[in-house]
């Protein structure tokens, strides 16, 4: 019996998790609560710390999710039942009933439009409305609309019914009811997300007393363009303009006594951002104001962010907490009295609107899906890991896997980590159950295209986001006039599946062998369109779209006849590139079933033991004589005590214990590569010996350097100034805490040392001179984990009675568990002073004191210490990047680590195909988020490498030999590699031949070939000229 | 009538009124400058009706006949919009847009043209205000400098 996968939750997490299975050929049940997938991320406005329209990189991965051959999306289901047991589980799921008929509803919103009821919209956390016939949001997937039984009139007393009269298609159905449906499961992968305290219980906020109080998620809608307020900063008391925000961190959460103890992880940052877009919308705001305990900006790029937020935005920073909020009714505002937590004062500030960053909580699904799936909580509801120290995504039974916000709060990149990472752990249980997806390159059709062109012409009204604007029936008559157009028509959606339908019959009634279509943007509905002129016969690439509301309706309300006249233009110039399309075909490769990876790290070994696990010839590659990287430097694991040998051993003889599949390298480096994704060859030196290796995929893990503070606080001078790292090994030693220089009662912990060192003043951090040598490079950024090893060591000399003082700019114990070890070090009396990174501390005199200024009572502070421990920052191993970089053509970020290939959703790859990253390469993180993502890494690449063919881009670039002089400046131009002088047949000469696999299809070469013999397919220079000599009409 | 006649009707007609209305083309990146445009229209961030996008896959695709084309063809300026420096999708395609571009600027001073019609512009794809800005100074910029005298010469005029 062939089985699927279930993943519950159809947020980010769990939309990831199912594409990955997807895509390593396993069937895919993706469970959703509400009636769209999308969850948190679908609410938000922007993404930080890049400020990346969030629906605009998430809304992809919806469209991709639900055309999936191996997904099947069940929206508006929950979990009824489970039984069996891993690998064998049986799974009831209810439908509720939409009430809709799913395959009835084109999604056209005419319902909606004529349901008289208006209800608050929960998706904009109640802020605005929605109809009783509904859904969630503009970019719903499916786009399918549901009835709100509660809410409906019809359900109420029988009568209305306007959303039947209206429907074009019969779609809503009032009878329908609830259904369970049985499922035979192999693997389940909780992806539940969380839920947002709103602190109505809580009067000293003022949450559910001022209206002008809202949460950070409330926010959040109020910024979207496309939520309530359209994108204005307003207040919610009258819809006067904001003019102050203050933003308040902490609202519940790292609270022992009223609220959860841990760190929400997201708020610090979530909250500059919103304030950044805030200004950005309204540039009238004139003061921004976050109160915050400490700033945890503990992620790539995130204090570049903050030091942006201050210095090029102007938000004000104020250490403090609110100590009670009120209302001042002269000035018709909230009224905070902040407790300035630097100085002890109240000091009174007034706003328009208070954003409270609320806690983070578990999903209150997760209790009643605790039982039926029979997996424990943790102590605060969010579901337990089995073993932190070893997995993040192994829950406490078998076959049931963990993801995301499921363990405790997370931001979007860390999420889709441990999607790929539970992916992985997932697929090992499925392997049985692989179902292949037919290449979408294979047998594309073929000789239509020489005919003189033919070319239909479909016009998008996108309901009334384009038809209220431009004048869509005048645009398709007037595409009848159009050289080549047979065949013109409008209609509401062209993309729903009726006008699919349409699209297929017109093409054979009318012999069409072009396709436009004017409606949005091609960057997320080409594919739609291509697949379907393919199933009518047609070659996919005779297709072209002119862009008509993103770049016309949307942005020219206000002018409706210019956007008319442009929407004419676009779709002119449209039809006069489509008369100038070809039949391409996509070139398919043989791929190499097995993978390179290198760095023998904790990250390094769990990739490799994924990858030969999965069956996949595996080679790790690691430079010193013994694996285990940095990992065998510490001593033990600042969250679970738990030690680095133990977990060490543990891991290297799980991958041991894989023979058959694995090849390891000591002493190994690597020499040159060549080839590209699916078929790297690899020439490494180990220990002397040379050797060759083929492999399809590479995983780069080469992990991170600790900074050496030479010359600082006098470490190299004084014995008793050591790094972390050095007290690390000393506790690891069998005499810990005993120095050769003697005694010692007073310690003095310095942090962020070699670590956030970007310039205040904003700049771009990237010191050039990373390039030059090793010694002095630092961390821009924040190193993620000094807090976490600081308080750590600090609670072990505090019990060897070392009185222990730590010296910080922000604590930023941000992770599951460390917010509590950090309370707990507080208990144990290690003091902690906060210090400004403008006032360093200083090393007294005889070296045996630290001098220090104390933020908090601005006092010179002279700590007497006979020993000095330095919290030194992870730095990028610079040289070895540089070599990498220059073998494998992948970018480095400015702050000197391996750039990913997208700062949100793909924290896993490169921008090079078939190169994988993992670990500390990437940036600074915990061992535990190391091997999630050496797991989540390895599940790519096991993506790529259990197909047996992959095909090439059909952009590419192409030569034309006839005219080729051979002269080889594209071999110059091209950063890739693509393009190769091979002689020519007649042995006469050279000619240019471009490796389609190689070619990222950028067009530069062609740009430059002074023969103008290389051409870029899609973007030929006939294509673009047709479209530029069409500038202008020229019809009478 | 004929493609010439067409338009010089028209272009006499605009060119006694003050505020003449330019028609400008902007060759966009795909992954940040198109996409840039895309979050404006997604924003609804308001700009000027009065250019035309051709999207590539890389400002590095374009070169100096495209632009000059765009001149001949009636274009009143050329925008060439790419991913800021070291964000190029392709690495360093940005940069080779950078030369080609200094080299047009030059070219087209050379045929009479103000090297102001001719404009390189580095724009995200999380940039939509920007990319909105951009379109409504460059419209601005071409509006005080007329009509393109290529335009005029193609018309014989």
């Amino acid at each position: 019996m062939e089985k699927s996968a279930l993943v519950i939750g159809g947020g980010i997490t769990g939309i990831q998790t199912a594409l990955d299975l997807a895509n390593a050929q396993v069937r895919v049940y993706l469970l959703e609560s509400t009636p769209s997938i999308g969850g948190r991320m679908a609410q938000l406005d922007k993404t930080f710390p890049t400020n990346d329209c969030s629906m605009c990189i998430l809304s992809p991965k919806l469209v991709e999710a639900n055309r999936h051959a191996n997904i099947t999306i069940l929206t508006n289901s929950e979990l009824e039942e489970v039984s069996g047991s891993s690998g064998n589980f049986k799974v009831k799921v209810r439908r509720k009933a939409r009430f809709v008929d799913e395959d009835k509803c084109i999604g056209c919103g005419i319902c909606a439009e004529k349901c008289p009821v208006k209800v608050p919209n929960e998706f904009d956390q109640s802020l605005g409305n929605r109809k009783a016939i509904y859904i969630p949001f503009p970019q719903a997937v499916p786009l399918k609309y549901t009835i709100d039984k509660d809410n409906c009139i019809y359900f109420k007393n029988g009568k209305c019914k306007a959303c039947l009269k209206f429907c074009p298609n019969e779609a809503p159905v009032f009878d329908q009811g609830d259904e369970v449906e049985e499922l035979d499961i192999g693997t389940i992968v909780v992806a539940t997300g969380i839920d947002v305290y709103e602190p109505n219980d809580r009067p000293e906020f003022g949450y559910g007393i001022y209206p002008d109080v809202i949460t950070g998620i409330e926010f959040e809608r109020m910024l979207s363009p496309s939520g309530p307020t359209g994108g204005m900063v307003l207040r919610r008391s009258d819809p006067a303009p904001a003019k102050s925000i203050v933003f308040m961190q902490c609202v519940g959460s790292r609270n022992n006594n009223s609220g959860v103890p841990y760190c929400s992880r997201v708020c610090c940052m979530y909250s500059m951002k919103e304030a950044i877009i805030a200004k950005e919308h309204s540039p009238d705001l004139e003061n921004l104001t976050i109160l915050y305990t400490d700033i945890r900006a503990y992620g790539k790029n995130f204090d570049d962010y903050f030091h942006r937020a201050k210095t090029e935005h102007g938000i004000e920073f104020l250490r403090g907490y609110s100590a009670e909020v009120g209302f001042n009714p002269k000035s018709n505002r909230i009224l905070i009295n902040s407790e300035n937590t630097l100085t002890g004062e109240i000091i009174p500030v007034e706003a328009d609107l208070l954003v409270l960053a609320t806690a983070i909580l578990p999903s209150k699904s997760n209790k009643d899906l605790a039982e039926k799936l029979d997996i424990d909580l943790d102590e605060y509801g969010f579901f337990k890991v089995l073993d932190p120290t070893s997995s993040m995504v192994h829950s406490t039974r078998e076959g049931i896997f963990l993801a995301g916000c499921a363990v405790g709060p997370k931001d979007i990149p860390d999420s889709v980590s441990t999607s790929s990472a539970a992916a992985s752990a997932a697929l090992d249980i499925m392997t049985g159950h692989k179902v292949k997806i037919p290449s979408d390159a294979e047998n594309l059709p073929v000789g239509h295209a020489d005919e003189p062109p033919r070319i239909g012409v479909f016009v998008c009204h996108c309901g009334t986001n384009i038809g209220s604007v431009v004048d869509v029936e005048q645009v398709a008559n007037y595409a009848k006039t159009l050289p080549y157009v047979v065949f013109s028509d409008n209609n509401l959606f062209t993309c729903s599946d009726a006008t699919q339908q349409q699209i297929r019959d017109v093409i054979h009634e009318h012999n069409l062998n072009r396709v436009v279509v004017a409606s949005c943007t091609p960057r997320t509905h080409e594919p739609l369109f291509q697949n379907t002129i393919r199933e009518a016969g047609l070659n996919p690439y005779l297709f072209e779209m002119a862009n008509i509301r993103e770049h016309c309706s949307w942005v020219h309300r206000e002018e409706q006849q210019e956007a008319t006249e442009k929407a004419k233009d676009l779709l002119r110039m449209a039809v006069a590139k489509a008369a100038n399309l070809t039949e391409l075909s996509r070139p398919t490769f043989h791929i190499l079933h097995s993978a390179a990876v290198i760095g023998g790290g904790i990250s390094g070994i769990q990739a490799a033991t994924d990858l030969a696990k999965k069956g996949y010839k595996t080679y790790l590659i690691e430079k010193e004589q013994e694996l285990g990287g940095r990992l065998r430097d510490i001593s033990t694991f600042a969250r679970t005590g738990i030690k680095s040998k133990e977990l060490l051993e543990s891991k290297i003889s799980e991958l041991l214990k894989i023979k058959s599949n694995l090849t390891i390298f000591k002493g190994a480096e690597l020499k040159s590569v060549s080839g590209s994704i699916g078929n790297f060859e690899l020439e490494l030196n180990a220990n002397g010996k040379s050797q060759n290796i083929q492999v399809g995929a590479v995983i780069v893990a080469i992990g991170s350097e600790v900074y050496r503070p030479e010359g600082e606080f006098g470490y190299g001078k004084h014995g008793h100034v050591i790094t972390n790292l050095e007290l690390e090994e000393n506790l690891k030693s069998s005499n810990p805490l005993k120095f050769k220089f003697g005694e010692h009662k007073q310690a003095v912990y310095i942090l962020c040392v070699g670590s956030r060192t970007a310039p205040e003043d904003g700049s771009n951090a990237a010191p050039e001179s990373l390039r030059e040598s090793n010694s002095k490079v630092t961390n821009p950024g924040c190193s993620r984990i000094c807090c976490d090893i600081g308080i750590k060591q600090a609670m072990e000399l505090q019990k060897a009675g070392i009185e222990t003082t730590i010296l910080y700019r922000d604590i930023r114990t941000f992770d599951s568990g460390s917010e509590e070890l950090y309370y707990d070090a507080a208990s144990k009396g290690v003091r902690f002073i906060r210090f400004d990174k403008s006032q360093q501390p200083e090393l007294g005199k005889d070296g045996k004191s630290v001098v220090v200024n104390d933020l908090l009572t601005q006092e010179l502070l002279e700590l007497q210490s006979d020993l000095i421990i330095l919290g030194c920052g992870t730095i990028p191993r610079v040289n070895e990047v540089s070599h990498l970089q220059n073998l494998f053509k992948i970018p480095r970020g400015s702050d000197g680590f391996f750039l990913e290939a997208h700062p949100k959703l793909a924290p896993l790859e490169t921008t090079k195909g078939g190169i994988f990253l993992c670990g500390t390469a990437q940036y600074p993180k915990g061992v535990h988020e190391s091997i999630t993502q050496g797991s989540g890494a390895a599940l790519k690449a096991s993506i790529l490498l259990t197909q047996d063919a992959l095909a090439a881009e059909p952009n590419t670039a192409i030569v034309d030999s006839a005219i080729c002089w051979g002269c080889g400046t594209c071999t110059d131009i091209c950063i890739y590699g693509a393009p190769s002088l091979v002689e020519r047949e007649s042995g006469e000469g050279f000619v240019s031949y471009i490796n389609p696999t190689l070619c990222k299809g950028c067009g530069a070469c062609a740009a430059r070939c002074p023969s103008g013999a290389i051409n870029a397919n899609l973007f030929t220079d006939q294509q673009l000229i047709a479209m530029i000599s069409a500038l202008e009409d020229e019809q009478p | 009538m004929s493609a010439g006649t067409s338009t010089k009707s028209k272009s006499q007609s605009r060119s006694k009124t003050v505020d003449f209305e330019p028609k400008i083309l902007a060759f966009c990146c795909n992954w940040c400058s198109y996409a840039g445009a895309d979050l404006a229209g997604v924003s609804r961030f308001q700009y000027n009706p009065h250019a035309r996008i051709i999207r590539v896959m890389c400002s590095g695709r374009i070169d100096l006949g495209l632009i000059l084309n765009a001149f001949d063809k009636g274009a009143d300026g050329v925008l060439v919009s790419g991913c800021h420096p070291g964000d190029c999708h392709y690495i360093t395609g940005n940069e080779k847009a950078q030369v080609t571009m200094e080299l047009a600027g030059e070219l087209i001073q050379t045929l009479g043209l103000e090297p102001e019609r001719l404009k390189l512009q580095w724009i995200s794809a999380a940039e939509g205000q920007k990319f909105a800005e951009s379109i409504d100074e460059f419209v601005e910029t071409i509006k005080n400098l007329g009509e393109s005298g290529a335009k005029a010469q193609a018309q014989g005029g």
